[in-house]
Parts: C-alpha cells; structure tokens; sequence
C-alpha cells in the first residue's frame, strides 16, 4: 500500500506545471515521509485536488522561510496522510501581503487551521468559504502572536521598568 | 423598569464544562445549522515551545491538555528522534506502549461515563467513574501522578516497572476486566441509554472522510483509521490488537467503540509485560540534535496526534507545530448536529470526546 501511494504522489509531483522537488525520508520503524517543495504557490490547488481521495489535510504549519534568496518572510507546510504515507508541501506565499490560496474546497479539515493561520501570521488566504478569524475576537487585528507582548517579556521587565515606561510614552502619560 | 431580562450564558459559565461558544439555530426544538466561536483558553503554547530548550518542551508539551497528556511529550519525541535517528531501547518502546493504553482506557471511560451524566443516568454515570478511578489509583501508584504521569523522555521512557509493580499492573487490569464487561454490557442493552443514545448524532462515514475526522469518532462510523496499525511506533507492531470499529454512526456507536478499545488496551498491555526485555529504558549518551524536519504521529485517546519539528542545530525547536484530533472533529458536529433536537446537542457534542485545551492550545 505504501509503495502504491508513494508511486501516487510521484506522478503528482511530475504533472504540477510550475514545477517541484520531492525527497523522501524513514524513520526506525521503516515510516516513510514525503517532502514535497512546489515552486510556484499557483500550483497548491491542483496538488490539493490531485492528492485526493486517499490523500487528506492533517494540518498546515506557517514556518521562517529557510531558502535565504526568499522574498516571503514565511513558509507554508502543508501536511497530507495518504494511507499512512505523511507527505509535507512546502510552499512560499506570493504578493506584496504574503498570500496563499485556499484548499478548504477540496480538504474541510483546512478550514479551521488557515483561518488560525491567517490570524496567526498574517497570511492573507484567497478564496476561503468562512474567512472570519478562528481564535481572537474580531475587532483583534491580524499576527498577534508577532505584535502582541507577551506575558514572559511583561513580567521580566518588571524589575527594570523599561516596558511600563515604554506603554506609559505611548499612551502619552508621565510616569 | 424593563420586565425582560438577558442572561449571557457561555462561552464561560458553570454549566458549560469548556468554554466554547455556540451559536445554534433552531426551528422549534430542531436544530438547523451551527456556527462554532473558540479562542478562550487560547494559551500560545506553540509560541512558548520556541523560548524552551528540548527537555522544557517535554514538560510543555504534556500539559497541553490532562486526559490524553501522554500523548504529547511521546509524539513531540518521536519527531525529535526522527530527526536526531535516535533508536529507543526495546524496553523502553514497551513502557511507552503501557503508559499509553494505561491513559486511553482511564480516558475512554471518562468519556462515556459523562455521556451517561448528560442523558441523566447517574447511576451508571458514577459506575464509570468508579471503574475509572482504579486506573487513576493505578497511574497515581506507578508514576506517582494522577494525570500528567512524565512517561516519557526523550530516546526513551522516564520510568521503569520492577516485579512488585509488575504484579500490581496485572493484578490490576485482572480486576478491571469483570467491572468493564459488566458495564459495556449495561450500556449495550439497557433501554434508557439505547433510547437516547441510538440513531442520534448520526455522521455518515462519507462525511467522517469528507471532514478528515479521527478517532473513534470515525471508527464508530466504521472508518479504520488507527495510527497504531498504519503508522506503527513505539512497540505497536510487535503487539496483536484489533481496530474496534462499530457501523450505527451514532452517539451509541461511538461509545461502543471506545469500550471495545478498553478491552483491546487490556490487551496490549498484558502483551506488553509478557514480551518485555529487560535492558536499558533509554537511549544514553544521547547525539546531538542536527538541523531537519519530521513529522511523527500517534493515536491519542481522541484520535490522530500530529507533532511537526523543525530543528536548526540549536536546543531549541526552530518550529513546533501539533494537531490535536479534536481540532479536526469539531467541524464533524455540523453533520452530527443538523436536525438534531435540542435536548440532544449536549449528548452529541460529547460523543466527540471534546478537549478545548488541546484545540486551542
């Protein structure tokens, strides 16, 4: 069964038009993971299509870009299980705001976690059927997780008064 | 003066055991469509595990959430073990495996004794709870914890088991056997709970495939899905066990499915005993862990559990990223909950087993 999905996503990789690189790693236990890099975003909805119907959406995970000649400032994974066969997709975002198209259509289980991404990370996604943020209310605005102080730095800079000093001149107050 | 009143009930109330929010439609006492608000008890954790070296991401991670808590620090170092190709001793793959059903068989029978607590059989609500309480004595005794039981390690297992603890185990799980029978029996053909709990929340196994559901959420819809059998770790496959599958697609197949699993857990462990080595339970001196990338899986009590690694040679994650199963089973409660009646929402939301610690993390 293995061989037959991995021979499956060899074709895949082959038709994509823009082109794409695959690996393949094991484990101890002779698990076999499949990595994919597709060079142009434009093709992740074919691959999604295609992928289909043993493939299925597990999860996507927003990572720093690691080529250094790269434009975005993330990567996307995209994590697929194919009858036990773990295949990642890796894919950089486009645009001036980094963008990537939506696969909700072909795979419901990427309706919550591009909604995350998209609050997460700021990554704009196209085309998605309930676009609304997943966690954080409405009227919060995108990348939180990159604006936002978080409680660590707060309390560690208790004793030195630098932050309070910093939000108090924001907010146009003496201290 | 106003005669009406509003009363704010949820996201965080004492009624509601998790603080998700659910705006629910109704035409008359029939439910017509769902539209889920989380984000409550949204704690960053993923954002935390990048500030934590290696082994404070063991300790992290297993606090992502109490009843399936095992589950994550044993797949988080699997994906490092990946990476690093650190080869676990054979003991130390048969403790993971023992921890593991150890909590699956204290988590099921959480799960389905709630489910009786919702219809108002509190009788057999408190029978579930009993029964469920000789394992919490158990993990309290071997692992000196009742929920978070720091198993694992990291190239192994955290804990040993010599001949007292051995005998207390099966003699343990000897007496379960009897107690669980009695209730699956109970459960099976009692009419009250066959009433309530048959024919309701149905999910088609079309719809479990179309919405990537895990767990025995889709094994009740007759789904074989166990990451035990397609993606073997630990000593999974060196043991014998069944799938449980069930085919009523209903809140009453679900729970059937996960006492079964009770049985085939029982199983596994007494296997378990019988064929364990002695030997070293962890790897040591452990290598150095390279930059890279993997993925590691394992089936947590809800379902399948995804941990993504990325290294850059550092101690600390570049990227750790985990789906817990019920993320993706919530969105199965648009199908289970269309035309359902009102007085059954409660009921169909717990046949999936929800944990909002593990979906917002």
């Amino acid at each position: 069964m293995i061989n037959t999905m991995k021979q499956r996503v060899i074709e895949l990789v082959d038709t994509m038009p823009n082109g794409a690189e695959l690996s393949w790693t094991d484990d101890l236990k002779e698990n076999q993971y499949g990595w994919v890099t597709l060079k142009n975003v434009a093709d992740l909805p074919l691959f999604a299509e295609k992928i289909l119907p043993e493939g299925r959406l597990v999860t996507i995970s927003a990572c720093n870009a690691k080529a250094e000649d790269a434009k975005a400032f993330h990567e996307v994974c995209y994590h697929f299980v194919m009858k036990g066969l773990s295949v990642t997709v890796t894919v950089l975002p486009t645009g001036v705001e980094p963008t990537v198209p939506s696969i909700t259509q072909w795979h419901k289980s990427a309706d919550w976690t591009e909604r995350e991404m998209a609050e997460s990370y700021g990554i704009t996604v196209t085309d998605h059927p309930n676009p609304r943020p997943l966690f954080l209310h409405e009227t919060v605005q995108s990348e939180a997780i990159e604006r936002l102080v978080p409680l660590s730095t707060m309390t560690n800079s208790a004793s030195t008064n630098a932050l309070w000093e910093k939000i108090m001149g924001e907010k146009g107050e003496e201290n | 003066m106003s005669n009406t009143y509003t009363i704010p009930v949820g996201p965080l109330h004492v009624a509601l055991e998790e603080p998700m929010y659910f705006q629910v439609d109704v035409k008359g006492e029939v439910v017509q469509s769902i539209e889920m608000f989380a984000g409550h008890s949204h704690r960053g954790m993923e954002s935390l595990a990048l500030e934590r070296n290696f082994f404070q991401n063991i300790v992290l991670t297993e606090r992502v959430c109490s009843l399936c808590s095992n589950n994550h620090p044993l797949t988080y170092c699997m994906a490092l073990e990946n990476i690093a190709q650190i080869q676990v001793p054979e003991r130390g793959q048969y403790l993971r495996v023992i921890a593991d059903e150890v909590k699956r068989i204290a988590s099921h029978m959480f799960n389905v004794g709630i489910g009786l607590h919702v219809i108002g059989f509190n009788t057999l609500f408190m029978h579930a709870m009993e029964v469920r309480e000789t394992m919490q004595d158990l993990k309290e005794s071997i692992w000196g914890n009742r929920m978070d039981i720091s198993a694992n390690t990291i190239g192994g297992a955290k804990y040993d088991l010599d001949d007292e603890l051995e005998a207390y185990l099966r003699k343990t799980l000897e007496e379960l056997k009897k107690p669980v029978e009695e209730f699956k029996h109970m459960y099976a053909t009692h009419p009250q709970v066959k009433a309530r709990t048959k024919d309701v929340g149905i999910l088609p196994p079309e719809a479990a495939i179309e919405y990537g559901l895990g767990g025995p959420v889709a094994r009740g819809s007759g789904i074989d899905n166990d990451v035990r059998k397609e993606t073997p770790y630990a000593a999974y496959d060196k043991l014998k066990f069944n799938v449980v599958l069930g085919e009523g697609c209903d809140v009453r197949s679900r729970a059937l499915v996960r006492l079964g699993e009770i049985f085939e857990s029982i199983s596994l462990i007494e296997q378990c005993l019988d064929q364990m080595p002695k030997g070293p339970i962890c790897c040591d001196p452990l290598p150095d862990i390279p930059a890279g990338q993997a993925v590691a899986r394992s089936e947590a009590p809800r379902g399948e559990l995804i941990y993504y690694m990325r290294t850059n040679g550092t101690m600390y994650p570049e990227r750790l990223k985990w789906r817990v199963p019920t993320y993706v089973n919530w969105e199965g409660l648009r199908v289970m909950l269309d035309k359902a009646k009102v007085a059954d929402i409660a009921l169909i939301v717990n046949s999936i087993d929800p944990c909002l610690s593990c979906t917002e993390r």
